[in-house]
């Protein structure tokens, strides 16, 4: 048997191929979009991919599957469970074979059970594996998906935040609650290989382990220490971060499918011009890739710097619109890179790009730059105390309830560009998150609308608390 | 030539850039009743050809902008643009055996369907296709192919079938399939002006004038529609109805001249 780990560290996404070196085929568990790696491996191991699955209809990112399909000619294993709304529709093009509960199907010497476990959503598949056959052997492991993660479990409020279907999230917790009974008479050998690490929206306290094993989880994950269901709901739907709104575009174009990346041409690389860029802004959305500094120091007006680091793809989901064209200001070297990073969220509408160094092209002075300051926590405190400057909290809510400077008001920054009406204009703005990084790209948002003095607190809340012992917070 | 005829095709060429300007497209689909009616010019086949070389200069003209902001896509550009411009100049072929009167009705008719088609509110550009046997390829030559053989048949440029072939076909975005579909438009009036011009069906004077016209009526368009971007809708159905105007009353003395 043959057993690869593939993880997406930006999005916290796990994938799986196995597979039988005997027969020399291989079917790949809930894959990203890149099939790069997924390819390599299976050649290197000398296995054809000749089946694709997924758990369930993903929201954080975009699948895999279909590229799968059509470029190796895979065989789609796909959910019939949850109802007439979950249905696969792309899969008809494909060969393809629609799973229900109890259902089995081979991939050479391995055995797949279908379990049909929703909770995180109505379709949500778990599948157990077998070496050989199954009257004979036990099963080694499950792939649970957004099912069970290391230390925590799939949350179930998103279909109701994202899909809009009304009073679901206590219906869907209280299926996740009967799953998870399911889950509990599983042998506690059993491996337990999951669908997120930490760091994803998809779950609230997800470890960052790659696997673990049913009876672990069974003694450590909060999820399966209740017994009744009152309790279970209210734990459940409590602190769960909140929803990125770019997951229910994922969740569409996952069940309808979408183009595959062969299909769609690269964007153009444009010599360095500010009149170029001025375009641009007309047309869409123009994205400075630049690092916070560089970007704090000089911009040009109407750009919104999202920096290319490990965040950058959750930003992007976040901020950016699927209708609206992108054009990137990023260096040669990243384009490809930052192109990847927002196809695999199906952001394929970026048009051009253009060396960032575009901005030097603007002389001093120049009304077409701006720049904001970075105050320490010291000066931002006398500037809340003498300058009547309004202050402005982008962190998560979760953050903000653990404490927040207390003139503050707070806009998680994903929802800023649809509530910067609510932002004071007579005052310089002080924005901040908990390090410096967030609130960076709030700046270059508040920017880009017009607001004119903006300042972001260095070292974020974390600095503030450190060394601001007199400041009395909330 | 007169010189009313003269004033009347730098008017008309006004005419039409203007509303190209303001617009963003559908002039040409006025300047073959404006050389008819307005200019005089007899003959429905110079009027095409005419017509089709105007539109070649126009697109040109457009796409030079769109280039420079990188919204050509140049490699589905050239896949789009040569089977499409095969297929015009068997088109164009085509047109020039039909006889003017003809021509004109079926003109007339594709005239009523823009008008139609621009009055009726626009559709979510998110296509899903869901099918696995064509290839990009083979969908994008099917699609040139059909447009190719219109645009020459009618000696028009065929932007508002090329911009939503082209996000059919290609997936892209409404900016990139607008700056890319210029060069297939000018390409495709550049075809059918060449064929209509080797039987001598192409009045060079008028083509001067009204492409002069053009592009004084195209910035002052350009310049009017910035202000106006937000009553873009009412321009929309104030134009729609003004064609369909005009195309009933081509329909009309045309299906006379043929005796239906």
């Amino acid at each position: 048997m043959l057993l690869k780990y593939f993880y997406d560290d930006k999005l916290a996404q796990a994938s799986y191929l196995i597979g039988c070196q005997a027969a020399g085929e291989a079917i790949v568990i809930d894959p990203a979009r890149n099939i790069k790696d997924y390819a390599k491996t299976a050649k290197a191991n000398g296995v054809k991919i000749v089946g694709v699955t997924e758990t369930h209809i993903h929201a954080d990112f975009l699948s895999g599957t279909r590229e799968l399909a059509s470029r190796f000619g895979a065989t789609l294993y796909l959910s019939d469970e949850g109802g007439m709304n979950w249905k696969y529709r792309y899969a008809p093009g494909y060969d393809h074979v629609f799973l229900k509960d109890g259902d089995t199907f081979d991939i050479g010497n391995l055995t797949f059970e279908v379990l049909h476990t929703p909770g995180h959503t109505p379709e949500h598949i778990s599948l157990l594996v077998t070496e050989g056959r199954l009257s004979e052997n036990k099963p080694i492991g499950i792939f649970t998906g957004d099912f069970v993660f290391v230390g925590d479990v799939g949350r179930p409020d998103l279909l109701e935040k994202l899909a809009g279907v009304h009073d679901s999230s206590e219906e869907m917790t209280l299926k996740m609650f009967r799953s998870l009974q399911r889950f509990k008479q599983l042998p506690d050998y059993l491996q337990v290989w999951p669908g997120h690490g930490a760091g994803s929206a998809c779950g609230k306290t997800l470890g960052a382990v790659p696997s673990t094993t049913v009876g672990y989880e069974k003694l450590t994950n909060w999820a399966l220490q209740y017994d009744t269901e009152e309790h279970f709901v209210e734990a459940m739907l409590t602190g769960q971060p909140e929803a990125p709104t770019y997951f229910s575009m994922m969740k569409r174009l996952n069940k309808d499918g979408t183009q595959l990346i062969d299909e769609i041409e690269a964007p153009n690389s444009m010599k360095a011009s500010l009149d170029t860029v001025e375009t641009w802004m007309k047309q869409g959305v123009v994205v400075d890739t630049r690092p916070v500094k560089k970007f704090a120091e000089k911009h040009l007006r109407g750009v919104m710097n999202i920096p290319y680091n490990k965040l950058f793809v959750n930003w992007a989901g976040w901020l950016l619109d699927y209708d609206r064209p992108i054009y990137l200001l990023a260096s040669e070297k990243y384009v490809e890179d930052i192109l990847n990073d927002l196809r695999s969220i199906g952001l394929d509408q970026v048009i051009a790009t253009m060396d960032p160094n575009v901005t030097d092209q603007a002389d001093e002075g120049d009304k077409r730059l701006m720049n904001y300051k970075e105050l320490t926590p010291a000066a931002a405190c006398d500037a809340i105390r003498t300058e009547q400057v309004y202050v402005l909290d982008v962190r998560y809510e979760s953050e903000w309830n653990d404490g927040h400077i207390p003139e503050a008001k707070h806009i998680m920054l994903g929802y800023l560009p649809g509530r910067v009406q609510e932002i004071s204009r007579d005052k310089p703005i002080l924005v901040y998150c908990k390090t410096g990084r967030r609130s960076a790209v709030a700046a270059s948002i508040l920017h880009a609308n017009g607001f004119e003095d903006v300042r972001n607190l260095i070292g974020g809340y974390d600095e503030w608390v450190k060394t601001g012992d007199h400041i009395p917070t909330s | 030539m007169t010189s009313i005829q003269v004033i009347s095709s730098i008017i008309s060429g006004g005419i039409v850039g203007f509303v190209l300007g303001l617009l963003g497209g559908g002039g040409s689909i006025l300047a073959v009743p404006l050389l008819l009616y307005a200019v005089g010019i007899q003959d429905p086949h110079i009027v095409i050809g005419t017509t089709a070389f105007s539109v070649a200069v126009n697109a040109y003209t457009n796409l030079i902008p769109h280039a420079r902001a990188g919204h050509v896509h140049w490699k589905s550009a050239l896949y789009f643009t040569i089977p499409g411009a095969i297929s015009a100049y068997f088109g164009s072929a085509l047109g020039k055996m039909v006889p003017g009167k003809q021509l004109l009705f079926f003109f007339a008719i594709l005239m009523i369907v823009m008008a139609v088609k621009m009055a009726l509110p626009k559709k979510k550009t998110n296509q899903v296709i869901e099918s696995r046997d064509q290839s990009n390829l083979l969908r994008i030559i099917i699609v040139a192919i059909l447009v190719g053989l219109l645009s020459g048949f009618f000696g028009i440029g065929g932007g508002f079938l090329i911009v939503p072939g082209l996000m059919f076909a290609m997936k892209m975005p409404m900016i990139t399939a607008i700056g890319t579909s210029l060069f297939s438009v000018g390409t495709f009036g550049l075809t059918t002006a060449v064929n209509y011009s080797i039987s001598g069906l192409v009045n060079w004077w008028i083509v001067l004038e009204f492409v002069g016209g053009g592009i004084l009526g195209g910035m002052l368009g350009a310049y009017i529609a910035a202000s106006l971007s937000k009553r873009r809708k009412t321009l929309n159905y104030i134009f729609s109805g003004v064609v369909m105007t005009v195309a009933i009353y081509m329909l009309i003395i045309n299906a006379k001249a043929l005796h239906f």
